[in-house]
């Protein structure tokens, strides 16, 4: 226990130096990356996780919190903060009216309906030529200076500005995830998972529970698009697409399914490992392929797991 | 009479063709322990699954107290006050034997989501009671010394403890329980047996099914027994064990050219 939360300590630190030790800005992308796949891991983790129901389509909401972040932003001058509760606030509402329809399925029906709502979205933005300018996509997002009076003003261009501002967002979603799992809330997701005719015969509402989960997670899943819109800049329907909600499904359960720190061990790997493999030129995804079979197959409790069961052998033999 | 906790009136429930209860009737009072007798696919668990809300009946009402449960689902049944178990057990198998209780107490936690949140003093107290309330079931079931146990690692006997255990957190006023003994062995079933008769004595009131027949005519108030959907004997365990209807659908009618 003790050595866990030296090792928690060390990570935070580690992520709070660490603009200091990478000075260089391809790594410092590579960490705004891996901070907003972070954040979008530790969402579906808690209806993935925790309720135990698989969702194909996390980028509708993904998605969705770039184009109201951006729209909001550009349209009617939001401030990157307006903007940014805007998408919150929005896929928060997608994500009641996706729980309300899409929970009266179980199982491969409501996977099935996840990837459609995404497909969907991603079909509006395509035709909704008007508003989301079609596939040219949304130009000129930017991010504006923010100016704190006489401290001065912080300009969220630069990448160790904005780096601070993910890594904040990061800190506190992962804090709501703790919290809400370690309560009755918690207990009532994980008795979804586990079993739910029990669930119901002792009086919990798994209907209404679900609800709550994609809320919270559709929510977190909006603040992720619209950092990641203001970050590059340029959005496109490609935000809705179909290898985003698969690449996060799979952080969450190659990390580690249904614990607090296995979707960010995810994030992380499942970032780096395709940069790492760029040395390999047009091979790169199909070696790619081959490692996450490998790790599906041989680490199917997730990483975390496994690192866990390391450091505790070598506890054992001094 | 004012005592009556649960009444049920000509419940029929169909399976398509098939009639699995056929206009069954029957009441339970105030602290009794009731036995739902009968050969298999009398309709016992069909029952069980209409009054806690996982079947819809066909036809028929059942009402707790005077209020009419008809169209409930098996939450808001809960939480007036009848709990139940399952013929196959039927436990959150990754949890702790404490969480799996923990969670059954779930209808007594009064905190929002902002509670959550933020931690606040509602949510702690909250906890803590949870937690009492944990311990002091756990030590009534008597897996107090297993609390960390994950449950699916417990031995058969003690998962059906916990079985009870979690239905016992929920408080139910009726509390039906399927086949508890199934499986079990003779001490265990002795034990079982105790356990139905300490939750009698905390004002519970018992449905019970079973088949091990010394369980059910030692522990019984009344007993009721199905066959084919339809209730064929209502009463007290003297006197079904000598109903000859009864001895008929367990044992078959004698045949008339049977030759020596």
């Amino acid at each position: 226990m003790k050595r866990d939360r030296i090792i928690t300590l060390i990570s935070l630190l580690g992520t709070l130096i660490y603009p200091f030790i990478m000075r260089d800005p391809y790594y410092m992308h590579i960490a705004i990356l891996i901070g907003i796949y972070t954040l979008l891991a530790i969402s579906l983790n808690l209806l993935l996780g925790y309720t135990g129901q698989l969702s194909l389509g996390h980028a509708a909401f993904f998605g969705v919190g770039a184009y109201v972040a951006s729209l909001f932003h550009l349209n009617l001058k939001f401030p990157i903060w307006g903007g940014m509760v805007m998408a919150l606030i929005a896929s928060g509402i997608l994500g009641y009216i996706v729980a309300k329809l899409a929970f009266k399925l179980r199982g491969a029906y409501f996977v099935i309906m996840t990837i459609g709502i995404a497909e969907v979205l991603k079909l509006v933005g395509l035709n909704w030529v008007d508003l989301t300018k079609g596939p040219m996509g949304l130009t000129d997002i930017g991010v504006p200076l923010i100016d704190l009076g006489w401290i001065g003003t912080i300009d969220f261009s630069k990448k160790i500005p904005y780096y601070y501002l993910v890594l904040f967002l990061v800190f506190l979603c992962a804090y709501l995830q703790y919290r809400l799992v370690h309560s009755s809330f918690g207990r009532a997701f994980i008795s979804i998972r586990e079993n739910e005719d029990l669930a119901e015969s002792v009086g919990i509402n798994c209907y209404k529970y679900l609800v709550i989960v994609v809320i919270v997670c559709a929510s977190i899943a909006g603040v992720a698009g619209s950092l990641y819109a203001h970050y590059v800049s340029f959005i496109d329907p490609g935000v809705f697409a179909f290898f985003i909600s698969v690449n996060v499904v799979m952080m969450v359960i190659g990390g580690g399914q249904g614990t607090l720190v296995g979707p960010i061990v995810g994030a992380i790997l499942f970032t780096l490992i395709p940069e790492w493999l760029r040395v390999f030129g047009d091979a790169r995804m199909a070696i790619y392929a081959v490692i996450v079979i490998f790790i599906v197959i041989f680490m199917p409790k997730g990483i975390l797991f496994y690192i866990n069961q390391l450091l505790h052998l070598r506890k054992r033999t001094p | 009479m004012n005592d009556e906790v649960l009444k049920i009136n000509h419940l029929t429930v169909r399976f398509g063709g098939l009639t699995a209860v056929n206009d069954v009737d029957f009441s339970i009072f105030r602290n009794e322990i009731v036995s739902l007798i009968g050969p298999n696919g009398a309709g016992k668990t069909t029952i069980f699954n209409a009054i806690t809300g996982f079947l819809k009946e066909t036809s028929g009402t059942i009402e707790l107290g005077s209020q009419e449960l008809t169209n409930l689902k098996p939450h808001q049944i809960a939480e007036k006050g009848i709990v139940r178990t399952f013929q196959i057990t039927s436990l959150f198998p990754n949890l702790s034997v404490l969480d799996n209780i923990r969670t059954g107490h779930h209808m007594e936690e009064r905190e929002t989501l902002f509670d959550a949140i933020f931690n606040t003093r509602r949510k702690r107290l909250t906890e803590d009671e949870t937690l009492a309330r944990t311990n002091e079931i756990l030590k009534f079931i008597g897996l107090e010394g297993k609390k960390e146990t994950i449950a699916s690692n417990l031995p058969y006997g003690e998962q059906r403890l916990l079985e009870i255990g979690i239905a016992l957190a929920a408080k139910p006023k009726l509390l039906l329980l399927d086949e508890p003994s199934a499986g079990l062995n003779d001490t265990e079933t002795q034990a079982m047996k105790n356990l139905i008769k300490k939750m009698r004595d905390q004002k519970i009131t018992i449905l019970l099914v079973e088949h091990d027949m010394k369980l059910v005519m030692g522990i019984s108030d009344r007993i009721l027994v199905l066959n084919f959907g339809k209730k064929i004997a209502d009463g007290i365990p003297a006197k079904i064990r000598s109903d000859p209807e009864v001895i008929r659908a367990y044992l078959g009618e004698r045949r008339r050219d049977v030759r020596h």
